[in-house]
């Protein structure tokens, strides 16, 4: 059996929390930059209090973690956990997917 | 418009968020767009904030629910009190219970009635502060302690309400049998009541404010949030039991005391507030099961 995966523990704020990872995998971003960045990949629109509800739980679970504010604009970066979390994230949903898949094809 | 709406939103989330992300919020707003849509995020997110904690934990899914639908029914019983006030029993009573042992009968299992809703009501409250007070201990959180001398405050003098009322309508039967100023004395009970009642919460609200901006109280964890909700429902509940008796009482032993409004919104408002119990239960009753609120309630 799967285990929970990593994000199961934030509610409403799973789906954000991960395409907020995935962003960030590419590098250091701000939150306009992060929602813009997301919508280039086809995501959801994420709005400030969703984006904001979502980064402070990364941040207490050390999964990002704040920069230098630069024009009052605060980057974010992943951390080595970050990068482990989005990893074991990514495979999980890899797996769901290979499930559905499967049983499409089977159907 | 919608976007100064939305900069002001932010002075709802915590005082700890605004200080360590409002900067960088506001300036993202700056950037962002703007409508009923962000406005409503925004609103959303200062919720979680406040419920999240500083941890930026979440509630367990039974929890807010639970949390949720027992503060909706404490909502629904709010209206009794004021519908309460609007009763035109106490002439007709008074004067037939002075010539009817029935209806004397039926004025005194009215009275107990009346009697159990005010001390069911004190007693619910007081369970409130009870488990409260004891997860402000087993979790040190000075802010809650403050905020529940706030809420003592409130409490007493809502005792204090309850205990004029009794002795004004003592009194208020006194005066209806010497026929004399009736009217009058039934209208200041009320009001006196009613002012202090209203005194006792206000002063309760204002409390748990002054707590939150001096200590950045919030509800610190889920655990907290589970005993606090699992307090409030059975206070709730308690409450609705009262107004129960109250109202069954006026319907069944006095029914030309109510009038067919009174009745009807009586009804309407003990079905909204049993009905929003109904989840606030069965929530609670899954989380007994996960033990959140075995963990909490019995640290």
């Amino acid at each position: 059996m799967m285990p929970s995966p990593p994000l199961s523990g934030f509610g409403r704020y799973a789906d954000p929390a991960l395409v907020i990872m995935t962003s960030l995998a590419e590098g250091p971003k701000h939150g306009y930059a992060i929602i813009k960045d997301i919508e280039a990949m086809g995501g959801p629109v994420l709005r400030p209090g969703t984006l904001y509800g979502a980064l402070v739980r990364l941040e207490h679970r050390g999964v990002v973690e704040p920069l230098r504010t630069q024009e009052r604009r605060r980057p974010y970066q992943l951390t080595e956990k970050g990068v482990a979390v989005l990893t074991a994230q990514l495979a999980h949903v890899e797996h769901v997917a290979a499930i559905g898949r499967a049983r499409l094809a089977a159907g | 418009m919608w976007r100064l709406a939305t900069r002001a939103v932010v002075r709802l989330y915590p005082e700890w968020w605004r200080s360590r992300y409002g900067e960088e919020f506001l300036a993202l707003l700056d950037e962002s767009g703007s409508g009923p849509g962000y406005l409503l995020d925004a609103l959303r997110g200062a919720a979680d904030a406040r419920l999240g904690g500083d941890r930026g934990e979440s509630l367990d899914s039974c929890q807010r629910v639970a949390l949720g639908s027992a503060l909706c029914a404490a909502a629904a019983l709010a209206p009794i009190a004021a519908l309460f006030l609007r009763v035109p029993e106490s002439a007709r009573l008074v004067d037939a219970a002075g010539r009817q042992p029935l209806v004397a009968l039926s004025l005194a299992v009215v009275m107990l009635g009346v009697v159990a809703t005010a001390v069911f009501a004190l007693s619910g409250t007081v369970m409130v502060c009870i488990l409260a007070l004891r997860e402000a201990r087993r979790t040190h959180t000075q802010g809650l302690k403050a905020a529940l001398a706030a809420v003592g405050v409130g409490v007493l003098l809502l005792i204090v309400a309850e205990a004029v009322l009794g002795v004004s309508y003592a009194s208020l039967a006194q005066a209806q049998r010497q026929a004399e100023t009736t009217t009058v004395a039934r209208e200041v009970a009320v009001g006196v009541w009613a002012a202090l009642c209203v005194l006792g919460i206000a002063m309760s609200a204002a409390g748990l404010r002054r707590a939150a901006r001096r200590t950045h109280f919030a509800i610190e964890d889920a655990r907290t949030a589970g005993a606090l909700a699992r307090a409030i429902t059975w206070s709730a509940g308690i409450v609705l039991a009262g107004s129960v008796v109250w109202g069954a009482a006026m319907l069944i032993e006095a029914p030309g005391a109510l009038t067919p409004l009174n009745a009807v919104a009586w009804l309407a408002m003990e079905t909204v507030a049993a009905v929003a119990l109904v989840p606030s239960g069965i929530s609670l009753g899954r989380c007994r099961r996960s033990g959140h609120l075995v963990e909490s309630a019995r640290p």
